[in-house]
C-alpha cells in the first residue's frame, strides 16, 4: 500500500522556526513545497540543485535540506546552464524565481537558457510584481494589474508561454495555480512533467506558479487568491503550452 | 514664505529634483532605494514628469542616458547592489558629455550584503568604477535637507560640466525623517544645450546633430584624435577639481584631533565632537560635502600644523585612503570603521561613544594646556 | 490644364546622405548601406527629416546611422542599450518625433535582448530595425543568437550544432509581445524584396507616427566576409539558406 502523506512538512524544509520568513498568505512556501514534494517522490533528492534567486524567494535555498544556492537577481538561469554543463546530465537543476527576477532583470539569462534548450527547470513564482521592494510594477514581468495603475503608457504583462513556446529548444511549459488543494496537486503534476523531461534530456522547461503577494496587492489572502483566479488567470491562462520538442 | 515639511531622505531626493526642473527619472527597483520609488511614481507623474519603470538598472541608467542625449535633465535612483550594474554607461556619459544625476543608496555589501546601511562605495563613486579613466563629482548629504539642497546643486554641477554627477547618500540619511525647507535654489545661468538631438528640423542653425560615446574612438569635430579626447577630459578633470570642492570644518583652528567623515557618520561625529570638547579634547571635524573633488589642502595644512587624523566612516578602509593621500605621510592617520560598530547584526552602526574612545587613545594636549 | 507629375526617383543617392569625411566604410558587397537607403528614402518620403532622431547601437550597423544627416546618437551609448535609450529621447522630446534605432542581431537580440523585450513589452513608441546577419560581423564573424544550424562561423566551426542552441526567430518573438504592434521581416536579396522591405519600414514608422506602440522590422542582411563568401554568393545563401528559416511576411499590423 503506497502511503500518501497528506499534510506535514516536507522532509526537505530543513529550517528549525516554526514559521517560514514570509508574509501571512504569501505563496513562496507553497510554491517551494510543490517543487520539494515533487522532487521527494521521484527520490532524486541527492542529485537536485536548487538555484533560488533574488527577491523575497531569496532565503528559500537556506532552508532546504539540498545542495542549493543564493542567486544574484536575474542569473540563476545562467548559473544552472553553466552547473548542468559541468555536472552533466545526471544532476537536476532547479531553479526558482520570481517574475522580476526571471522576466525583467532576468530576462536575457532567461530567453537565451531557453534558446540554448538548456536543459534546466524554471520555476517561475509570478506575484504581480517587484514583492520584496513594494511592488512596483515589474515592467513587464507583470500580469494584469488593478486598472487604477494604468497610467499612459500602459503596462502589459508578459506572457512567457507565448514567448518560448516556439523555441525549438524548449521541451515544456505549463502555469499553474496553487490556490486550492486541486490546483496544488495539478501543479505538483506539471512540475513533475517538467523535471522529467530534463532527467531526459529533453531540453529546456518552464512551470510558471501564479503565487499571492497579499501584503503588497493589500488584499486580504483569501482576496488575494480571489484576485489571482479571476484578474491574472484572465490575462495568463493555465494549462500546458508546450509538451514536446527540445534535443 | 517658504514651505516647511516632514520628510525623509527619499522623499527630499524627490522634492529636489521637482525643484531642479528633473524631467525623467528612470529606475528598477532593489532594496533600500524602493521607498524613493513610491514617491517618485506618485509624484513624478502628477507634476507632468516623466517615471520609467524600468527592468534593471542597466536599463534604467539607458533610458537617462537617452533622456540627457534629448537636452532633458534626468535621473535614477540605484541601491549599491544596483551600482555595479550601471558602471558601463556610467563610462559612456563620461565620454558622451552627457549630464544624468544618479542617486546612491548606500547599503551593505559586497555582494547582497546587507539591505541597512553602510558606507562602503566610497572608493567607487570617487575612482572611475567603469572603464576608462574619470572623475564624476560626488555629493554626500548627510541631512534631509542637505540632501534637498544637493539634489538641487547636482541637476547644475551635472549641466555645468556636461558629466554625471553622483549624489552618494546612505540608507540612513535616506531614511530618517526631519523638517525640510522647500526652497527653489537659484543657480547661475548655464548656456544652452544646443548639442541636443531634437530632430534635425528643430535645430536652430540646421546642422545635424551627433553624438557619440565613442568619441576618440571616431574622429568628431571637437576631437579629432583619441589623444585630443583624452586632454579634453583630463582637463575638465582638473577643473571640477579646482571648482567644486565642498566641505563644511567645525572647531578646526586649534584642532589637535580632525576627524574626517561624511554623510550619517558626519552627523556621528558631529555628537562626538561636543562630547570630546566637553572633556577638554581638542578635537575638530572636517564634513566632507563632495567626496570627489577631495579637500585636500585643508588637511595637509593641517598636517603641517601637527594634527591626528582619525576618518570615521561605516566602510573597511575607503576613506582613509584619500585622508592619507592629503596628508602625504606627515600625520598619522587613525580610522573608526564597519568593524567598530555597536552591534553585530545588520543595523549596527558607529555610534558617537566608540569614536570618543578612539580619540582618547591619543594622548594629545587638551584645552586649557600649552 | 498640365498636372504635376509626381517623378518616382528610381536611382541615385538619397538626399539625406551626410557626406563624412573620415574613412568609415563598409566591406565590399555589404548590404548594410542598403538598410541606409531604405530608411533615408522612408524618411524623406514621409518628409520627417526634421523630426527624426536615429539612435545605432555598436557594431558595422551602427555606421549606418552616422551616414544620414539627421540627429544621431552613435553608438546609442553601451552595446545592445538602443531601445533603451531611445525610451529616454522619445519621453524627452515626446510624441511628434520618430526614434529610429539600427541594431544588428548581436547587439539587439545577445546582450541587448533584455532592453529589446522591455522596450517592446512597455509599447515604447519607438522602431527597432535589426539586420540579421547571421554573425557578430564587427568583432570577425562569431555565432549570434540568429545564426542558422549548420553554419560556419569563427564560434561553430564546423557549423551551428543544435545540441549548442537554436536560432532565434525574433520578429515571431516580438509579435507576441502586447506592447508589439507592428513587427516584420524583410530581405536585402533582390529587388522585390528591397522594395517590399522598404514598405514595411515605412509602416513600422507609420505605426510610431499614429502613436500606436513598439514596431519592429528585421532585415536579412549579408556579411561577406565573415561569411567566407563572394558578395553574390552571399544574396544567393539569403535566397537559398536564409529565407526558407526565416520566412518574409508581416507578423504582426494592428491598426
Amino acid at each position: 500500500m503506497v502511503k500518501k502523506v497528506v499534510c506535514g512538512k516536507p522532509r526537505l524544509w530543513r529550517y528549525r522556526s516554526t514559521s517560514l520568513p514570509f508574509c501571512p498568505g504569501c505563496q513562496h512556501g507553497v510554491g517551494a513545497r510543490a517543487v520539494l514534494e515533487t522532487v521527494e517522490e521521484l527520490g532524486i533528492e541527492g542529485k537536485t540543485i536548487f538555484l533560488g534567486g533574488g527577491g523575497c524567494a531569496y532565503p528559500l535555498p537556506s532552508l532546504l535540506d539540498l545542495d542549493a544556492m543564493q542567486c544574484p537577481n536575474g542569473r540563476a538561469t545562467s548559473i544552472g546552464s553553466a552547473m548542468k554543463r559541468l555536472h552533466g546530465g545526471e544532476t537536476v537543476i532547479i531553479t526558482y524565481q520570481d517574475d522580476n527576477d526571471a522576466l525583467a532583470v532576468g530576462t536575457e539569462p532567461l530567453i537565451h537558457a531557453a534558446l540554448r534548450g538548456d536543459a534546466i527547470t524554471v520555476i517561475l513564482a509570478n506575484n504581480a510584481g517587484y514583492g520584496s521592494t513594494g511592488w512596483q510594477m515589474a515592467s513587464p514581468g507583470d500580469t494584469p494589474v488593478p486598472p487604477e495603475m494604468d497610467k499612459p503608457n500602459p503596462l502589459f504583462p508578459i506572457n512567457i508561454m507565448e514567448l518560448l513556446a516556439e523555441f525549438e529548444g524548449v521541451s515544456y511549459l505549463a502555469r499553474g495555480t496553487v490556490s486550492s488543494a486541486n490546483d496544488f496537486e495539478e501543479t505538483k503534476g506539471y512540475i513533475k512533467t517538467a523535471i522529467a523531461k530534463q532527467m531526459a534530456g529533453a531540453g529546456f522547461n518552464l512551470v510558471e506558479i501564479l503565487t499571492a503577494c497579499p501584503a503588497r496587492w493589500h488584499l486580504t489572502p483569501q482576496e488575494s487568491l480571489k484576485w489571482i483566479r479571476e484578474e491574472m488567470v484572465a490575462g495568463l491562462p493555465l494549462g500546458e503550452f508546450k509538451n514536446g520538442g527540445g534535443n | 514664505m517658504e514651505q516647511k515639511i516632514m520628510a525623509r531622505g527619499f522623499e527630499a531626493i524627490g522634492w529636489g529634483a521637482l525643484a531642479a526642473d528633473c524631467q525623467l527619472f528612470a529606475g528598477c527597483p532593489t532594496g533600500p532605494d524602493d521607498e524613493a520609488f513610491a514617491w517618485l511614481a506618485r509624484e513624478f507623474p502628477e507634476n507632468g514628469r516623466h517615471f520609467v519603470r524600468a527592468s534593471s538598472e542597466v536599463s534604467a541608467i539607458n533610458i537617462a542616458y537617452g533622456g540627457a542625449s534629448a537636452g532633458g535633465r534626468a535621473m535614477v535612483v540605484v541601491a549599491s547592489a544596483g551600482w555595479g550594474l550601471i558602471q558601463e554607461t556610467m563610462s559612456h556619459l563620461v565620454n558622451a558629455f552627457l549630464p544624468v544625476v544618479v542617486v546612491l543608496i548606500q547599503r551593505g555589501g559586497p555582494g547582497a550584503g546587507s539591505l541597512r546601511h553602510a558606507q562602503m562605495d566610497y572608493l567607487a563613486v570617487t575612482r572611475d568604477a567603469g572603464q576608462g579613466c574619470y572623475r564624476v563629482i560626488s555629493l554626500a548629504p548627510a541631512s534631509v535637507q542637505e540632501t534637498y539642497e544637493a539634489t538641487q546643486l547636482a541637476f547644475h554641477l551635472a549641466d555645468k560640466w556636461c558629466n554625471p554627477v553622483i549624489i552618494a547618500t546612505d540608507a540612513i540619511v535616506a531614511g530618517m525623517t526631519e523638517p525640510l525647507a522647500l526652497k527653489t535654489i537659484k543657480f547661475d545661468p548655464l548656456p544652452e544645450k544646443d548639442w541636443a538631438v531634437k530632430g534635425r528640423g528643430h535645430q536652430p542653425d540646421g546642422i545635424r546633430r551627433f553624438l557619440s560615446s565613442a568619441q576618440g574612438f571616431i574622429p568628431t569635430r571637437d576631437f579629432p584624435t583619441y589623444l585630443s579626447f583624452l586632454k579634453g577630459l583630463n582637463e575638465k578633470v582638473l577643473k571640477m577639481r579646482e571648482e567644486e570642492i565642498r566641505y563644511e570644518s567645525y572647531e578646526l583652528e586649534d584642532a589637535k584631533i580632525v576627524l574626517v567623515a561624511y554623510g550619517y557618520s558626519a552627523r556621528v561625529c558631529q555628537e562626538a565632537l561636543l562630547m570630546a570638547r566637553a572633556e577638554g579634547i581638542k578635537a575638530g571635524l572636517v564634513k566632507l560635502v563632495t567626496l570627489w573633488p577631495f579637500p585636500v589642502d585643508v588637511l595637509k595644512k593641517k598636517a603641517r600644523q601637527g594634527a591626528k587624523f582619525l576618518t570615521v566612516e561605516d566602510g573597511l578602509g575607503g576613506l582613509r585612503e584619500d585622508v592619507m593621500l592629503a596628508v602625504e605621510g606627515q600625520a598619522e592617520v587613525e580610522t573608526v570603521d564597519a568593524l567598530d560598530r555597536n552591534e553585530p547584526g545588520a543595523g549596527g552602526a558607529i555610534y558617537p561613544g566608540k569614536v570618543l574612545e578612539k580619540m582618547k587613545k591619543w594622548e594629545v594636549p587638551k584645552v586649557g594646556s600649552a | 490644364m498640365e498636372q504635376a507629375v509626381t517623378r518616382k526617383k528610381s536611382a541615385g543617392t538619397p538626399r539625406l546622405r551626410f557626406p563624412i569625411k573620415s574613412p568609415i566604410a563598409f566591406c565590399r558587397g555589404c548590404l548594410h548601406p542598403l538598410v541606409g537607403r531604405i530608411i533615408a528614402e522612408n524618411i524623406e518620403e514621409l518628409g520627417i527629416e526634421g523630426d527624426t532622431v536615429l539612435v545605432g547601437g555598436v557594431g558595422c550597423h551602427a555606421v549606418i546611422v552616422g551616414h544620414l544627416n539627421l540627429d544621431v546618437l552613435l553608438p546609442g551609448a553601451a552595446h545592445g542599450r538602443a531601445p533603451d535609450v531611445a525610451t529616454g529621447i522619445k519621453r524627452i522630446l515626446g510624441k511628434r518625433k520618430t526614434l529610429i534605432t539600427i541594431q544588428g542581431d548581436g547587439d539587439a537580440m545577445a546582450i541587448g535582448t533584455e532592453p529589446l523585450i522591455q522596450a517592446a513589452a512597455r509599447g515604447e513608441r519607438i522602431t527597432v530595425i535589426m539586420i540579421n546577419n547571421q554573425v557578430y560581423g564587427t568583432t570577425g564573424g562569431q555565432l549570434a543568437p540568429t545564426t542558422i544550424i549548420g553554419h560556419p562561423t569563427t564560434t561553430s566551426i564546423g557549423g551551428r550544432k543544435s545540441e549548442e542552441g537554436y536560432p532565434v526567430r525574433t520578429a515571431e518573438l516580438l509579435a507576441k509581445l502586447n506592447g508589439v504592434v507592428y513587427s516584420a521581416r524583410g530581405a536585402l536579396n533582390n529587388v522585390r524584396n528591397l522594395q517590399r522591405t522598404k514598405k514595411y519600414v515605412k509602416a513600422a514608422i507609420a505605426k510610431q507616427m499614429d502613436d500606436l506602440g513598439f514596431s519592429f522590422v528585421e532585415i536579412l542582411g549579408n556579411c561577406p566576409v565573415n561569411w567566407r563568401m563572394t558578395p553574390i554568393n552571399s544574396v544567393k545563401y539569403i535566397e537559398e539558406k536564409l529565407i526558407p528559416e526565416f520566412p518574409l511576411g508581416e507578423f504582426k499590423n494592428l491598426k
